[in-house]
Formats: C-alpha cells, sequence, structure tokens
C-alpha cells in the first residue's frame, strides 16, 4: 500500500488536523523504515502483512511465502456432513434419515480419496521443500564461483 | 393487551437476552401482558420465560403481538410464520456465511440457512434491525423500506458499572507495557489475524514493550491453530495473549488496563464492545466496515484500508498523544449518551404506538 493512499475520514471532527496527522505518520514510517534498515529489521514484511524471510534467504520472498504456505496447507482437506434441514411434511424425518445414511456413504469414499491427496501433497511439500534447499545451496555455491572467478580475473 | 417475544435462547451474559428482558420489562411497566418463549432457556431464567413449545398455544391469537428476536437459524422461525397475531421482526443479524467457508463447514451451513430464511420472514407488520446496516439487510432481503425502523438494544446495564479484579489489575500494570485490547468471539469475520499483525508491526518497530489481548471464546480448532501458527511465526509468543471467554469482572478489568482497543472486524451488526471501550475512556481504532462506523458515530478512529504501517503508526500516536487521546476519548463519551436506554425506550414506545399495542 503506497503511502500516500490516504483515507480522508481516517479521523473526523473539527478539533482534529487530520492531515497534519497523517502527515505526521508518513513522516514517522520514513524515520522507521531507515532505522530498521539499520538494524537489519525485515520492515517491509511485516508492513505488508507477509512473514519475515529467514536469515538466511537468498531467493525470492515469493517463493518462500509460496512454500510456506504449501507446508501449512498441504494436510487441510476439510471433508464433514453438512445436511439442510429438509421441509417435507409427514416424511421429512424419514427423508432426512436416508439423505444423511447417503451422505455418510458417500463421505466415506471422499474420504479415502481426501487420504490419497493429503499423502501426495504431503510428498510435493517435501519435494518443494528439498528443491528449494538445493537451489539455496547451488546459488551460493555459483555465487562463491563467480566471486572467485572475478577476483582471479582482477 | 399480549405481547410475546420469542427467540432462540435466554441465556445469561447474552446480549439479546438481555434486550429480550429489558423489553419485558417495560411492557409490563406499560400495563401490557408480556411472555417470553426461547427454544433453549437458561436455569436461571426459567421463572421467567418457556421453553417456544409453549407457544403452540397462543399462535390463534390475532389480538395479541409477537416480537420475533432473528440472530441465529432455529426452526421456531415457523412458529412466526404459522402464527395469526401482529408481528415484529427484531433482525440481530446473522454473519455471512463466507466467512466460516474454508475454517467449519457445519457453521458456514448454519449462517447460510439462517440468512436464506430471512426471506421467509417477510410477512411482518414491522421489521427492525438493532442498527441501519441490519435495517438495509432486511430491506435487502425484500422487506419493504416503509416497513422497517430501527430500534437500538438496551445494553447492559451490569457492563457499564465500574468492578475491577484486584489480581488481574495488578498482574496487568506490573508489567508496564502499552497494552492494546480486542473483545469478542475469535472467528474469522473478525480478521483477529489483522489485529495481530498491526501488532505485530507496533511491537516490533515502534514500542517492543507493549502486550496484545484478545479477549473472547475461542471455539473454531482450524481457525485458532492458524492464529497460533502466525503468532508463533512472528515471535509474538510472549506479546500475545489469547484469555478466552472471561467473567464480566475480568473484562472490565481488561478495559481499564488497556491503551487503545484495536478492532479490525469486516463484519459486525452492532458491535458492543466498542460501546465498552467508549464506556471505559479507551481510544478506539476500527477497521470501517459493516456496522462499525454507525455504531462509532464520529467518535473513535477509523481505518479503511489495511496500510499496516499506517495503522501502526495511528495505534502509537493514540497511546502517546494526550491531547489526541483526549479529544478521541471526549468524542467517545458523548457518543455514548446517544445509547442511553431511555432514548431506546423512548423509541419502543414510540413503535408500540405506531402499531396501536399503546395508546398515543
Amino acid at each position: 500500500m503506497p503511502d500516500d493512499d490516504l483515507t480522508a475520514d481516517l479521523l473526523k471532527g473539527d478539533d482534529i488536523d487530520a492531515e497534519a496527522i497523517m502527515q505526521e505518520i508518513r513522516a514517522r514510517i520514513r524515520a522507521r523504515r531507515a532505522e530498521a534498515q539499520s538494524r537489519g529489521f525485515d520492515f517491509e514484511a511485516y508492513a505488508d502483512g507477509l512473514y519475515p524471510l529467514p536469515p538466511d534467504a537468498i531467493l525470492s520472498r515469493d517463493l518462500y511465502e509460496a512454500v510456506r504456505y504449501v507446508g501449512l496447507s498441504y494436510d487441510k482437506v476439510n471433508i464433514d456432513r453438512v445436511l439442510t434441514e429438509t421441509r417435507l411434511p409427514l416424511i421429512g424425518g424419514l427423508v432426512h434419515r436416508v439423505r444423511a445414511a447417503l451422505h455418510e456413504l458417500v463421505l466415506f469414499y471422499v474420504n479415502r480419496q481426501a487420504a490419497r491427496q493429503i499423502y501426495f501433497n504431503e510428498q510435493a511439500a517435501r519435494a518443494l521443500n528439498a528443491l528449494v534447499r538445493d537451489l539455496e545451496t547451488e546459488v551460493c555455491d555459483l555465487r562463491a564461483r563467480i566471486a572467485d572467478l572475478e577476483a582471479n580475473q582482477g | 393487551m399480549r405481547v410475546h417475544q420469542l427467540g432462540h435462547g435466554l441465556i445469561p451474559g447474552d446480549a439479546i437476552s438481555h434486550h429480550t428482558l429489558e423489553i419485558d420489562r417495560r411492557l409490563r411497566a406499560w400495563g401490557l401482558e408480556s411472555h417470553i418463549f426461547a427454544g433453549h432457556v437458561a436455569s436461571e431464567y426459567q421463572a421467567l420465560a418457556q421453553t417456544d413449545g409453549h407457544f403452540h398455544s397462543f399462535l390463534d391469537s390475532p389480538d395479541d403481538l409477537l416480537i420475533y428476536h432473528y440472530s441465529i437459524y432455529d426452526p421456531n422461525y415457523r412458529l412466526f410464520q404459522k402464527t395469526l397475531m401482529r408481528k415484529i421482526l427484531i433482525y440481530h443479524n446473522i454473519t455471512p456465511p463466507q466467512f466460516f467457508q474454508g475454517w467449519d463447514r457445519s457453521l458456514a451451513a448454519l449462517c447460510d440457512a439462517g440468512r436464506r430464511v430471512l426471506v421467509e420472514l417477510r410477512g411482518c407488520d414491522l421489521a427492525l434491525g438493532d442498527s441501519d446496516f441490519n435495517r438495509r439487510e432486511l430491506v435487502a432481503a425484500g422487506i419493504p423500506e416503509e416497513k422497517t425502523d430501527v430500534l437500538s438494544i438496551f445494553l447492559p446495564q451490569s457492563h457499564f458499572t465500574p468492578a475491577t479484579d484486584p489480581d488481574l489489575m495488578t498482574q496487568l500494570q506490573a508489567q508496564g507495557t502499552v497494552k492494546f485490547l480486542t473483545v469478542g468471539r475469535v472467528v474469522p469475520n473478525k480478521a483477529i489475524e489483522d489485529v495481530i499483525r498491526i501488532f505485530a508491526l507496533y511491537h516490533r518497530a515502534i514500542n517492543p514493550r507493549s502486550c496484545l489481548y484478545v479477549v473472547g471464546s475461542r471455539y473454531l480448532p482450524a481457525y485458532d491453530t492458524a492464529l497460533d501458527e502466525l503468532v508463533d511465526e512472528l515471535a509474538l509468543n510472549d506479546a500475545v495473549v489469547f484469555t478466552g471467554l472471561v467473567s464480566d469482572t475480568a473484562l472490565k478489568t481488561y478495559y481499564q488496563a488497556a491503551d487503545l482497543y484495536l478492532h479490525a472486524s469486516h463484519h459486525e451488526g452492532f458491535c458492543v464492545p466498542l460501546i465498552e471501550s467508549m464506556y471505559f475512556g479507551l481510544p478506539i481504532l476500527a477497521r470501517k466496515a459493516a456496522a462499525v462506523p454507525e455504531t462509532l458515530g464520529d467518535a473513535g478512529v477509523l481505518f479503511t484500508r489495511l496500510g499496516y504501517k499506517k495503522v501502526a503508526e495511528m495505534a502509537h500516536l493514540l497511546v502517546s498523544d494526550e491531547s489526541l487521546k483526549a479529544q478521541v476519548i471526549a468524542r467517545q463519551r458523548q457518543r455514548l449518551q446517544d445509547f442511553a436506554h431511555d432514548r431506546v425506550e423512548a423509541k419502543l414506545r414510540e413503535i408500540l404506538i405506531r402499531l396501536h399495542v399503546l395508546p398515543a
């Protein structure tokens, strides 16, 4: 969100100078950002609602966010029975019981599929994490070799 | 003249139950015969109310009036549909189901059913929202504008009397930290994750001597886990406290000990914690969403979009700039007067006169 994206009605009332307050807030944010950089604090990550990068991160922030999300969500397959009430008079209760039994049967098969999906997701998440680790090692190695080559050329 | 009130439950500590009892008290004072029915009646209230099955014997009484409190799906809406009485619907709002999708399908289905049924409650003489936001939802559900109005809720007086848990107060004050507070059920529409992220920025970049208290019941395991993981990832375990449900006295203690009320909810039909914060002189910083701006009126400070940087800096100003803080609190105290019982009572009386339940 850019700093100049002000909300005119953030502060209300004749006795409150909203514009002066917003100017002060902008100035404070600039100072805060500079101060954070000087002590290595990941200000933008917090400010943008992202997670702080790992201290040894060398790849893009988007990649780490995506890998993190995969790690959190690979086993979140929520399946449960949701039945709305039937409004049929007299036979409503019977219809409801039959529908409930059919739902249980469907859930039995869906849960089996879900378990397979979770297993696959887990393997994919492991593979992705391994790839990122390998990629980090590779990038570090290549950067070191480039540095060596540049040093030798000099 | 008999007036009946019907609702989902009559439970201690519940704002709608309290509203029902306050209406009942006034109906009796005005010489009307008053009955309360609910799907669930807590043991404390069994002398004052009956379960909704007992309402059947009154269904065919065209001269009576039924006031139906609607806040969640309940099969007793069919009694409201069936009765020959004149009918007032009071809509306390139902959270849109999308807020629960991905977290709790049963709850999402319940909210969905509740909102679908609202359309079927159109056959009433008058439909009331306890905020204009709720009233507009009634119009959107197909109730003619002229058949709608706003009746604010009778706020529980017990919430607005000073009380302190001395041990808890000592414990909170001993920390010497700036305390952010947010109150309410820990559910996705309250966007507790945004409160945590705003606080995280404040705590990391502005003032590390600070704490966030999230006061309210936790009952959605998937959402609770996600919030715990967020707190863990942001390394805020020592600074963010989920208190769970607390006693009234403990709640008041949190309000008194806190420095700022931070509210990021996407959906509120009214929002009692804002009024409580006004009473306890706590500056309010809240997202401009749903009924929140209406409840705040000209008071508090609103944010529209979530720029965490600005909101965190605004929070800092509200706790550190004494002049600004005093101005905001003064406006909040002024706004609090609009929710006084005598104003709600006058409006209720006017509505009953309009329906010829009371003489002009």
